[in-house]
C-alpha cells in the first residue's frame, strides 16, 4: 500500500518529468528513469544515458514542427502498488502555440502506461510507455 | 473534515471514471457509483444497473460521433465532507480527435456536481449530476 508521502512525490515526479521536456532539460527527464529505465512507443530506448540523447534529440526536432511553447499536461493519474514498485497510467495531453497563427492548440495526446521504481529513497519510472490510440482497459492499474 | 487519505482516494474514483469509460469498461464506470447511485445526464438514471445500461448505449454512440480517441480530463476538483459522505464539484473536458482531419480538439466542457459516499470501504458518487451550461454558484460545495 501506497504511503501518502508515496502519493505525493509520485506526482511530483509526474510534473517534473513534463517541466524538463517542456523546458529542454534532457538530463533532468533521464533522470525521472532508473538507471535502467525504458520509454518508448514501440522501439524502447533503454538505460538513462540514451534516454537523455533521446530527450535532446526530440528537443532539437521540435524546432521543425508548426507550433512553439509545448506544454505538456498529464491527467487521470492511476497508482497501484507498494513494496518500492508500482505501476501507474495517465493520460498526457500536449499543448502548443501555432506559428503561424499564435493559436493555442492541442497537438497530441495519449496514453502512459508506467511501470515505477524507488531508486536511492526517490521515485523514479522504470518503464514509461506511449500510446497514441485508445488502449483496452486493462491499462488501469487494478486496486490493490 | 475529510483525511489526506480520502482526498487521494476520492481523487482516484474520479481518475478511474474517466479511465473505465474511457477505454470502454462499462462496467468498471459504472462501479463508481454506489448500488442505489443516480446519474442525472440529462436524463435520469436510476441504481447501478440502469446507470450501466446508460453507459453501453453510450458507446454505442459514440461511433456516430465526428471524433474518436475521447479522452475526458477533470479539473478543479472541490471536495468538502467527512465521514462517509461528501460533496463534490469539478470541471470536465473531453478532448477527441476528429475523424476527419486527425485534429485534437475541445469537443465538450462541462461541470460535474457530485454527492459521495463510502461504501464498503470505498468511495462512490451517490448522485452525479453533469451539466454544460455554467451552473449556479449553489453548486459549489461550502467548507466544512
Amino acid at each position: 500500500m501506497l504511503s501518502t508521502t508515496d502519493r505525493i512525490e509520485i506526482l511530483q515526479l509526474h510534473a517534473r518529468y513534463c517541466a524538463c521536456l517542456d523546458t529542454g532539460d534532457a538530463q533532468g527527464w533521464a533522470r525521472c528513469f532508473t538507471v535502467d529505465g525504458e520509454f518508448g512507443v514501440c522501439n524502447m530506448h533503454r538505460g538513462r544515458d540514451r534516454l537523455a540523447v533521446h530527450c535532446a534529440d526530440v528537443v532539437a526536432r521540435r524546432r521543425a514542427n508548426p507550433w512553439d511553447n509545448v506544454q505538456h499536461w498529464n491527467g487521470n493519474i492511476i497508482v497501484e502498488g507498494g513494496a518500492g514498485r508500482d505501476h501507474a497510467m495517465s493520460y498526457p495531453a500536449t499543448l502548443g502555440r501555432q506559428r503561424d497563427s499564435g493559436a493555442q492548440a492541442i497537438v497530441a495526446n495519449g496514453w502512459y502506461r508506467d511501470t515505477l521504481a524507488q531508486e536511492d529513497g526517490a521515485w523514479k519510472l522504470s518503464s514509461r510507455r506511449i500510446a497514441f490510440e485508445t488502449p483496452a482497459s486493462v491499462i488501469i492499474p487494478q486496486r490493490c | 473534515m475529510l483525511s489526506i487519505e480520502d482526498r487521494f482516494a476520492i481523487q482516484d474514483l474520479y481518475a478511474r471514471y474517466c479511465a473505465c469509460m474511457d477505454t470502454g469498461d462499462i462496467k468498471g464506470w459504472a462501479g463508481s457509483w454506489t448500488e442505489d447511485g443516480v446519474f442525472d445526464s440529462f436524463q435520469y438514471h436510476d441504481g447501478r444497473a440502469k446507470i450501466e445500461e446508460y453507459g453501453w448505449g453510450f458507446m454505442q454512440r459514440l461511433l456516430q460521433k465526428k471524433w474518436t480517441n475521447g479522452q475526458h480530463w477533470n479539473n478543479n476538483l472541490i471536495v468538502e465532507g467527512g465521514g462517509d459522505t461528501a460533496s463534490a464539484l469539478c470541471y470536465l473536458m473531453v478532448i477527441g480527435k476528429m475523424r476527419d482531419s486527425g485534429e485534437m480538439k475541445i469537443v465538450i466542457q462541462g461541470w460535474y456536481a457530485d454527492e459521495l459516499e463510502k461504501e464498503n470501504g470505498q468511495w462512490k458518487f451517490k448522485a452525479r449530476r453533469v451539466a454544460f451550461d455554467t451552473p449556479s454558484p449553489a453548486v459549489i460545495p461550502k467548507r466544512a
